[in-house]
């Protein structure tokens, strides 16, 4: 006597599907999302740089430009959804006097991957973004003479 | 047949969630890039900025596209000092999530470009 439902005849599967959306799907959107995420810190960064450089050489002097622009690059990075705290902000060159041009760094650490609901996760590679600005030559409130080249 | 409909299923189920996902971190960056665009062209213009935030508004609404047509714009800060804008839109939806799991909100603040 042989017995029954020994073979596969009849077997439709579904159990790829499980595995399949998971290899396409879940770790190929992580993927994705880990670039992204990195594209867009460099994003956030770009726009901090640029605010702390604008900051730096309208501050009214030396102490508070350095300040001024920290908090211009960490508003900057808040609204973009990031961690102020992860951030440096630099001044990489230039010094705040008449015509002279500053160039303002902050380096971001990219996260992981960026989750929706859930927020940034992880970090990865670390972001950089340079911002340079002259220093207004016949701006008010600074001694000396412009040295523009 | 039914382990067949239950793959599908999966499948498609998997599908939508990461569409909706990407599609949400682009539709993320887009909108608070036009935000930032929208509270610097603000900013540039000091002399008068109520009507510069007007059509910065339609400017950032344009530049979203269908997603623009619902978007929410506060100016909360128009000044001499600073500019603040928050800006809240849903992204494209794929998944049968709830709406609230689509809202986007950034704040944006720029320094308002004038002489000092």
């Amino acid at each position: 006597m042989v017995a029954a439902h020994q073979d596969e005849e009849g077997f439709a599967g579904g159990i790829e599907g499980l595995i399949f959306g998971l290899l396409i799907f879940v770790i190929g959107t992580l993927m994705v999302a880990n670039a992204w995420g990195v594209v867009d810190t460099k994003l956030a960064a770009d726009a901090a740089a640029f605010q702390a450089a604008r900051t730096y050489v309208e501050a009214p002097d030396a102490a508070a430009a350095a300040r001024q622009a920290v908090a211009a690059a960490d508003t900057t990075l808040v609204g973009y959804g990031r961690r102020p705290q992860d951030a440096r902000v630099s001044l990489v060159s230039g010094t705040f006097a008449r015509c002279s041009r500053i160039t303002i760094q902050v380096r971001y650490s990219a996260p992981l991957v960026d989750l929706p609901f859930i927020g940034l996760v992880g970090a990865a590679e670390s972001v950089t973004a340079r911002h340079s600005e002259l220093v207004d030559p016949y701006r008010t409130g600074l001694g000396g003479v412009a040295a523009c080249p | 047949m039914v382990g067949t409909l239950f793959g599908v299923a999966i499948f498609l189920g998997l599908l939508m969630v990461a569409v909706e996902f990407l599609i949400r971190l682009y539709a993320t960056s887009v909108l608070t890039s036009v935000a930032f665009d929208a509270a610097r062209s603000v900013a540039d213009d000091p002399a008068d900025q109520a009507q510069e935030a007007a059509v910065a508004t339609t400017t950032a609404r344009r530049q979203l596209g269908a997603m623009g047509g619902g978007a929410v714009f506060t100016w909360r800060e128009v000044d001499g000092q600073q500019v603040v804008l928050e800006v809240q839109a849903d992204s494209p939806g794929f998944a049968p999530l709830p709406t609230s799991f689509r809202r986007i909100d950034r704040t944006v603040t720029v320094r308002t470009e004038r002489f000092r």
